[in-house]
C-alpha cells in the first residue's frame, strides 16, 4: 500500500523536498558553490514548472513534451515572480528569491499531490528500464559527453591562452578623497612579473611636456608579479598651487617614458 | 460534395476544425501518424541513429573548437575547421531526419540534438565572457538588478532592456541562488531556452501536420535561419522569449483537443506564458499577438461556422496578448520602445526611399561599409544560393500548405509568414533594413520552415509506402542533405559578419573582435575608481566595455546640431568640440589610439551620427586622437598603453587653456 502511494506520489514528494532542500540552502548562505548551483538550477530550471504542469494538466503530457513544459513554464513563472518581488521593498533579495521559487513550487505540489489523490489518477513515475538505451548507445553516449567535454575544455584553453597574450600596463593618477592628496597605480597586466619606475612631478606647463617639472616623489622600483596592482597615496604641497601633476612610468632599465598620466590643478 | 469532404475528414475535427491527432494530450503516444509500436521499436533499437549521430556531433564540436583555438591566433586554416564541423554536425542528421525509417523518439532526439548542438558551436566562440553588444548589455543590465535588488534601471546600452527585464530577472536570480557569474548563469539559461524552442517547435509542428517526420524535417530547417546559430544564441531577451513564444503555439494548438478538466489547466499555463513573453521581448510580444491574430482568422476564414469554436479559443487567447502587450507598452515601455525602434523604422523608410528615388540609402550586399570587401566569392555564392533554394520552394511549400488549410488552419498563418519572407529580403538593400530583415527571420522561419517541410515530406521524399514510385530515394536524401546544409551554412553568411563567426586577434572597430583584455581591464578600473554612472564619450567598443563592466553612462546623438563624435574626428580640438563635451556635461573621455589604424569594419567607429558613418574612406587621423593629451583643461587619469580616459570636468569649470 505504501509503496503504491509511493509510486503515484514520489515524483511530487521529491519536488517538494528538493524545493525545500534548495530555499534553505540558499537561506543558509552555504558557500559550496557547486552545491548551490546544482540546487539553484532545479529550482529555477525544473521545480516550478514541473510542480505546475503536473497541477494544470496532470498525467496528460509525458516525455520530451514535457520536458519543455517543465523547463519552459519554470523560465516563465520565475520570470514573472522576480516581476511581482520587485514591488516588495526589499526586491529581488536571495532570500526573497528562495521563499518565492520554494513557495511556488511547493504549494503547487501539495495542490497537483491533492488532486492525484482525489482524481485517483493513475500515474507512473518514468522508470529506469523505460529510459536506458541500451549499453552500446549508452557507450556512444558517453563518449560523446566526453568529446563535448574536450571540445569546452580546447575551447576555454584557447581563449584563455589568448588573454593571456593580451598584454597591457595600465598607469592611473587620480585626486585623493582629500582636496591635498593624489592616488597613482600601477598595474601589471602582462603575463610575466615586471619592475618599474615612477615619478611623480608638478609642472606650471600644460599638456605631457615636462617643461621645467619639479618631481615630487619618485618610486625606483615598483615590482609586480602578473596581474597584480601598486597603488600609493601621496600629500600635495599647498605650495604647488595650480601647477599640474604629472606621473611618467618607466620600465625598468628604459629611460623612454612607457606610460604617462597628469591631473590639472582643480581636479584635486 | 458536402458528404465526400466531411468523409475526408478525421472525426475528431468536426467540433473544432483541428484534426484530431492536434491534441497535446496524445503527443507522447504520437496519435495516428505514430504508431504506439514506435516507441517500443525506437527503444529496441537504441535510438536508431541518435547515438552514433549524438558522437558524431560531439566529435564535430572538437573540431570546431580546433578551428576556434586556430582562428584565436590569426592561421587561416580555422575557418575551413569550422565550417566542417558545422558540415558535420548537420548533414548526417538531415539525411537521417528526412528518411522514412527513424522513429518518433529519435526524430525529437536529432532535432534537439541540432538546436544544442549549434548552440555548443556558438558558446564555443566565447567560452569565458560575453563580447557581443547585446551580452554585454544585458551584463549590465543583471548588474544593476543584483546591485540594487530592482528592476527598470535606465540601461544606457539598449534603453529597451530595462522596459523588458524576463530573461534579466531570471539571470539574477539564478546568480542569487547558485553563486554563479552572470556569464555562467547567462550560458545555462540560453541552453535551456534553446532546449525549449527545438521541442517545443517540434510538437507544434508535428501537431499541425500530424507528423513526425515533417516535424523533424522542419525543425531541422528552423535551424537554418540566419540568426539561429549565432544570435538567438546570444544572452539576449530575444533568445529567452522566442522559446516561450513557441510554447505558447503548443499551448494554444493543445487547448484545442485536451478533456475538458484540462483545458482551464492549459489556458492558464498558455496565458502565464504569454505575461512572460510580454515581460521578455516587444518583437516577440508582437508576433504572438500577430500570429495568434492570422491563425484565428484563418480558422474563421476556412471553417466558417464550424471553425468558430477554434477561431474562439485563439481569439481568446490572441486579446489577452494583445491587452497585456498593450499595458506593459503603455504603463513600463511606451518611451522606451519607441525611443529604439522609432529611429529603426524612420532609418528604413528613408533607406527604402532613396533606394527608390536613386539616393543613397543602398548597400552592397557582401560588402563592408567601409568598403572593403569581406566576403570570398565562394561565401557570396553560399549565401545568395541559400536565399534563392529558399525563395525557389516557396511556391511548392505554399501550394502544400493550402491544400493542408483545412485539417491546420494554422498553415494559413504560416503562409503569411512565409509570404512576408522575400518583403524583408528587399530591406537587405538598404543599410538601416539589413538588421531588421535579420531579425524578422527566426520569426518568418517559424511558418516557412513546416511549410518547407511538408514540400519536401510530400514532393521530393513521399515515404516508400506512398506507392514506390520513388526513384533514387538514396539520392533524393543526399540532395536534401546538402540543400539543407547549404541553407545552414548559407544562413550564417547572411546573418553573421565574417570577422565575427569565428573568434580571432583584436581588431579595432568590429564588433565582438574589439573586446581585449586591456579594454575590459580599463573598463573594471573605472567601475572601481570613478563615480557610478557618469556621463562618458568613448568609441563603440569602449563606450560598450564602459556602460558594461564599467558602470558609466556613455552618450551619443547630437546636442544642438552638433555630433558628439565629432570631438575624436576634428584634427584640432576646436570650440565646438568643447561645447559639445561642456554641453553634454560628459565627464570623462576614453580614447583608443587603435582606431587610427584601420577602416571600421561596421561602418562606424562611434556611432552612425558620427562623421562620414557608413562611409569612412581612411582611417581617423592619429593626431585626432593624440589631441586631448594637449588640451589644458583634460586631465589624463589613465594611460594603459592604447587606451586612455581623460576627466572633463575642468571644461567645464572654464579652466583657463
Amino acid at each position: 500500500m505504501t509503496a503504491r502511494l509511493l509510486r503515484r506520489t514520489g515524483d511530487l514528494v521529491a519536488v517538494i523536498v528538493l524545493a525545500g532542500a534548495a530555499a534553505a540552502l540558499a537561506l543558509g548562505s552555504v558557500d559550496v558553490v557547486p552545491l548551490r548551483a546544482v540546487f539553484a538550477l532545479q529550482l529555477i530550471l525544473v521545480l516550478p514548472g514541473y510542480a505546475l504542469t503536473a497541477l494544470a494538466l496532470g498525467k496528460q503530457v509525458r516525455g520530451a513534451a514535457r520536458v519543455a513544459l517543465v523547463v519552459g513554464v519554470s523560465l516563465a513563472a520565475t520570470a514573472l515572480l522576480g516581476v511581482v518581488l520587485n514591488l516588495l521593498p526589499s526586491g529581488l533579495t536571495t532570500d526573497a528569491w528562495a521563499v518565492a521559487l520554494a513557495g511556488v513550487t511547493i504549494i503547487a505540489a501539495l495542490a497537483a499531490l491533492r488532486r492525484r489523490l482525489l482524481e485517483r489518477e493513475r500515474w507512473r513515475a518514468a522508470t529506469w528500464r523505460a529510459v536506458w538505451p541500451g549499453g552500446r548507445p549508452a557507450a556512444l553516449f558517453a563518449l560523446a559527453a566526453v568529446a563535448v567535454a574536450a571540445a569546452i575544455v580546447i575551447g576555454d584553453t584557447g581563449a584563455l591562452h589568448q588573454q593571456r597574450e593580451e598584454k597591457f600596463t595600465q598607469l592611473w593618477i587620480l585626486p585623493g578623497t582629500s582636496g591635498h592628496t593624489v592616488q597613482v597605480g600601477v598595474k601589471n597586466g602582462t603575463p610575466a612579473p615586471r619592475t618599474y619606475r615612477l615619478v611623480l612631478a608638478a609642472t606650471p606647463g600644460s599638456g605631457a611636456s615636462l617643461l621645467g617639472p619639479r618631481v615630487l616623489q619618485a618610486w625606483p622600483r615598483i615590482s609586480l608579479p602578473p596581474g597584480e596592482q601598486w597603488q600609493a597615496t601621496l600629500r600635495v604641497p599647498d605650495a604647488l598651487g595650480r601647477q599640474r601633476l604629472q606621473g611618467q612610468l618607466y620600465r625598468a632599465g628604459s629611460a623612454s617614458v612607457f606610460r604617462h598620466v597628469d591631473l590639472a590643478a582643480t581636479n584635486r | 460534395m458536402t458528404s465526400g469532404r466531411v468523409r475526408a475528414r478525421p472525426a475528431a475535427a468536426a467540433s473544432d476544425g483541428e484534426v484530431g491527432r492536434s491534441r497535446l494530450v496524445r503527443i507522447e503516444r504520437g496519435a495516428h501518424a505514430v504508431p504506439r509500436a514506435d516507441a517500443s521499436r525506437s527503444r529496441r533499437n537504441g535510438g536508431g541513429w541518435l547515438p552514433a549521430l549524438t558522437l558524431i556531433t560531439a566529435l564535430a564540436l572538437v573540431v570546431i573548437a580546433i578551428g576556434d583555438t586556430a582562428a584565436r591566433s590569426g592561421a587561416g586554416w580555422g575557418q575551413p575547421l569550422f565550417y566542417l564541423g558545422l558540415v558535420a554536425i548537420f548533414a548526417p542528421t538531415a539525411a537521417r531526419l528526412v528518411s522514412t525509417e527513424a522513429s518518433r523518439g529519435e526524430r525529437v532526439g536529432l532535432v534537439v540534438l541540432v538546436g544544442l548542438g549549434l548552440y555548443v558551436v556558438k558558446v564555443l566562440h566565447d567560452p569565458v565572457a560575453f563580447t557581443t553588444h547585446d551580452e554585454l548589455g544585458h551584463w549590465r543590465a543583471v548588474d544593476d538588478i543584483l546591485r540594487t535588488g530592482h528592476l527598470f534601471h535606465v540601461n544606457p546600452i539598449v534603453r529597451t532592456y530595462s522596459a523588458y527585464p524576463g530573461m534579466d530577472v531570471v539571470a539574477s536570480g539564478l546568480v542569487r541562488l547558485s553563486g554563479l557569474s552572470i556569464f555562467g548563469a547567462g550560458v545555462i539559461i540560453i541552453a535551456a531556452a534553446r532546449l525549449v524552442i527545438m521541442l517545443a517547435l517540434f510538437y507544434v509542428f508535428e501537431q499541425v501536420t500530424g507528423s513526425a517526420r515533417i516535424a523533424g524535417i522542419a525543425g531541422l530547417l528552423y535551424a537554418t535561419n540566419p540568426n539561429f546559430l549565432f544570435f538567438d544564441g546570444l544572452f539576449a531577451y530575444e533568445s529567452f522569449a522566442l522559446p516561450l513564444l513557441a510554447l505558447v503555439l503548443l499551448v494554444v494548438a493543445g487547448v484545442q483537443g485536451a478533456p475538458l478538466a484540462r483545458r482551464a489547466g492549459l489556458g492558464l499555463l498558455g496565458v502565464g506564458l504569454i505575461f512572460a513573453v510580454v515581460v521578455s521581448h516587444h518583437i516577440s510580444s508582437y508576433a504572438l499577438v500577430i500570429f495568434l491574430a492570422l491563425w484565428a482568422l484563418a480558422a474563421v476564414a476556412v471553417h466558417h461556422r464550424r471553425g468558430l469554436p477554434l477561431g474562439r479559443r485563439v481569439t481568446a487567447f490572441m486579446v489577452i496578448a494583445l491587452g497585456a502587450t498593450l499595458l506593459w507598452l503603455l504603463f513600463v515601455a511606451a518611451g522606451l520602445t519607441r525611443s529604439e525602434l522609432g529611429p529603426v523604422l524612420t532609418g528604413i523608410v528613408s533607406g527604402v526611399g532613396e533606394l527608390v528615388g536613386g539616393g543613397g540609402g543602398g548597400k552592397e550586399l557582401f560588402r563592408a561599409s567601409s568598403g572593403q570587401a569581406v566576403e570570398p566569392l565562394w561565401a557570396q555564392v553560399l549565401g545568395f544560393g541559400s536565399v534563392i533554394l529558399v525563395l525557389v520552394a516557396i511556391p511548392f511549400a505554399l501550394w502544400r500548405g493550402w491544400r493542408r488549410r483545412r485539417s491546420a488552419p494554422i498553415m494559413l498563418a504560416f503562409g503569411v509568414a512565409t509570404l512576408a519572407y522575400p518583403v524583408t529580403l528587399g530591406l537587405r538593400l538598404t543599410q538601416a533594413g539589413t538588421e531588421t530583415s535579420n531579425r524578422a527571420s527566426e520569426f518568418l522561419f517559424i511558418g516557412i520552415s513546416v511549410l518547407l517541410a511538408v514540400a519536401v515530406a510530400e514532393l521530393w521524399l513521399p515515404p516508400a509506402t506512398a506507392g514506390g514510385r520513388l526513384r533514387w530515394p538514396r539520392r533524393r536524401v543526399a540532395a536534401f542533405s546538402v540543400y539543407a546544409t547549404i541553407l545552414l551554412i548559407g544562413g550564417v553568411i547572411v546573418g553573421w559578419p565574417p570577422y565575427d563567426r569565428l573568434p580571432g586577434p583584436y581588431l579595432p572597430a568590429a564588433g565582438q573582435r574589439s573586446i581585449d583584455r586591456e579594454g575590459v581591464a580599463d573598463a573594471f578600473w573605472a567601475r572601481n575608481h570613478l563615480p557610478p554612472r557618469s556621463r562618458v564619450l568613448a568609441d563603440e567598443t569602449q563606450a560598450l566595455l564602459m556602460a558594461s563592466y564599467g558602470r558609466q553612462d556613455p552618450q551619443g546623438g547630437k546636442i544642438e546640431g552638433l555630433s558628439l563624435a565629432r570631438v575624436f574626428f576634428s584634427p584640432t580640438f576646436g570650440s565646438d568640440d568643447r561645447r559639445v563635451l561642456v554641453d553634454d556635461r560628459i565627464r570623462y573621455l576614453v580614447v583608443d589610439q587603435r582606431l587610427s589604424d584601420v577602416l571600421p569594419l561596421r561602418g562606424v567607429y562611434v556611432e552612425g551620427d558620427e562623421p562620414g558613418a557608413f562611409q569612412h574612406r581612411s582611417p581617423i587621423p592619429p593626431r585626432a586622437l593624440t589631441k586631448f593629451n594637449h588640451v589644458a583643461g583634460l586631465s589624463r587619469l589613465l594611460d594603459s598603453g592604447h587606451v586612455a580616459v581623460y576627466d572633463v570636468t575642468d571644461l567645464r569649470r572654464g579652466s583657463p587653456r
